[in-house]
């Protein structure tokens, strides 16, 4: 769907048109969850985390602005925020395991070969390239995971605080280049 | 916390590579401080464009129903209260607008009284910069006094005299403001029969509604003032608050 479209459906369903609401529901909710569902790797706190954004943008509670990039972005940065929170939540309750329905299966995305195309995308894209493959690695596992320094150097088998340098030099080299571009 | 550290807890904040005290920080920090924020919500706009390229999930159909329920269970709840007190504001304005008919003939006379009562208080002309002082004389509906309430705006503080109300003994009178803006009354405190009673006009009171008109009343209460400040007993003296001088 075009920006201009759910820029336009954000403001109307803050404003509380149910239509509105809906197809912004219908346009955005599968990105969502999927966000979330990667993230906290079961589907009911996943369907928590959407709610509760969905329900942020309903209330008009977390009103978009342009200045916040593109509108989907933003609505993906609100369910990665509470996706984390939840994570976090429930690791610090690790005393009481949780059972079964655990999803393991998932591959790390390619942003690369993703069907996404937008402007903003391509040029962060252009600078993801930049860094080097260690880098680059662990930034990616940290926003689509959303797992901290030290589940990242257990994953990469890697001394927590050279994970932590590289993912620092990363996230300043991609400042550098977007803001240079 | 040296600048480059705040600046790169802001973006491994947004990131989301903190663990739970770290993260419970930044939060905090984040509602509190004006920089910080800014920082985050910086880092959270680079960032974005990622977000595009997460692979969709297959949402549960159950989702919809479970989001479509929560709005109406608020919106109940909402609803139900801005219904009950818009119910309260009209019963409430219906009955000062009896009370209006009924004394109708009362009020030019109340403003006379006003002005001699407080002619005595008033600066001389010299010092005609001070601040508006306004008056209302509560009558009942014989037209009979029964307080009369002063303000100056400098203080915002209401100066209460009962003047023929009779002592109560297991109720209590309750003083209310009713704007023009149409919100519900706001209640000013009981007011005594003693000798005279002040309180501070609620902070929700815009000194500049004052001079498009309010409307004071006094009701009948339960001894001890309306349940859940929702007045539930007839208006027993009303009036409206005047500017004193031109």
């Amino acid at each position: 769907m075009a920006e201009i479209d759910l820029k336009n459906l954000l403001e109307v369903a803050a404003r509380g048109d149910r239509k509105a609401f809906r197809q912004l529901y219908e346009a955005t909710s599968a990105q969502l969850f999927g966000v979330a569902v990667r993230i906290l790797k079961r589907s009911d706190l996943a369907e928590d985390a959407v709610q509760d954004t969905y329900l942020r943008i309903w209330n008009g509670g977390a009103g978009y602005k342009p200045g916040y990039g593109s509108p989907l972005g933003w609505m993906v940065t609100i369910t990665r925020n509470r996706s984390i929170d939840l994570l976090r939540k429930r690791s610090e309750s690790q005393l009481n395991p949780d059972t079964g329905d655990e999803i393991e299966d998932f591959t790390l995305p390619d942003p690369f070969r993703s069907a996404a195309h937008s402007a903003d995308l391509r040029a962060f894209l252009d600078c993801l390239k930049l860094l080097d493959g260690d880098s680059q690695k662990c930034v990616l596992l940290a926003y689509y995971y959303g797992y901290t320094h030290e589940e990242i150097a257990a994953g990469v088998s890697a001394p927590v605080g050279t994970v932590k340098s590289k993912i620092r030099r990363g996230l300043i080299r991609l400042r550098e280049c977007l803001s240079d571009g | 916390m040296a600048d480059r550290d705040q600046e790169i807890f802001a973006a491994e904040f947004a990131l989301g590579t903190l663990n739970a005290a770290e993260r419970a920080e930044a939060e905090a920090l984040r509602a509190t401080d004006r920089d910080f924020a800014e920082r985050t919500a910086q880092w959270e706009k680079l960032l974005s464009p990622l977000g595009e390229t997460s692979p969709p999930g297959q949402v549960p159909p159950s989702l919809w129903a479970r989001i479509e329920a929560q709005i109406e269970h608020r919106r109940s709840e909402t609803g139900g209260l801005r219904e009950q007190v818009s119910e309260q504001v009209d019963a409430m304005r219906r009955s000062l607008a009896a009370w209006r008919t009924a004394a109708l003939g009362a009020a030019a006379a109340a403003a006379a009284i006003a002005l001699m009562w407080f002619g005595g208080l008033e600066p001389p002309m010299s010092q005609q910069q001070s601040p508006p002082r306004y008056v209302a004389m509560l009558q009942g509906d014989e037209g009979k006094t029964g307080f009369v309430v002063s303000m100056a705006l400098n203080d915002m503080q209401f100066v209460i005299r009962p003047v023929s109300a009779e002592t109560l003994k297991a109720k209590s009178y309750e003083l209310w403001a009713i704007m023009k803006d149409g919100k519900p009354p706001m209640t000013l405190g009981l007011v005594g029969t003693g000798a005279y009673a002040m309180m501070d006009a609620p902070p929700e009171i815009d000194p500049q509604e004052l001079e498009k008109g309010v409307q004071l009343a006094i009701s009948l209460e339960p001894a001890g003032g309306a349940p859940k400040g929702q007045s539930m007993g007839p208006i027993v003296f009303a009036g409206e608050l005047i500017r004193l001088m031109p």
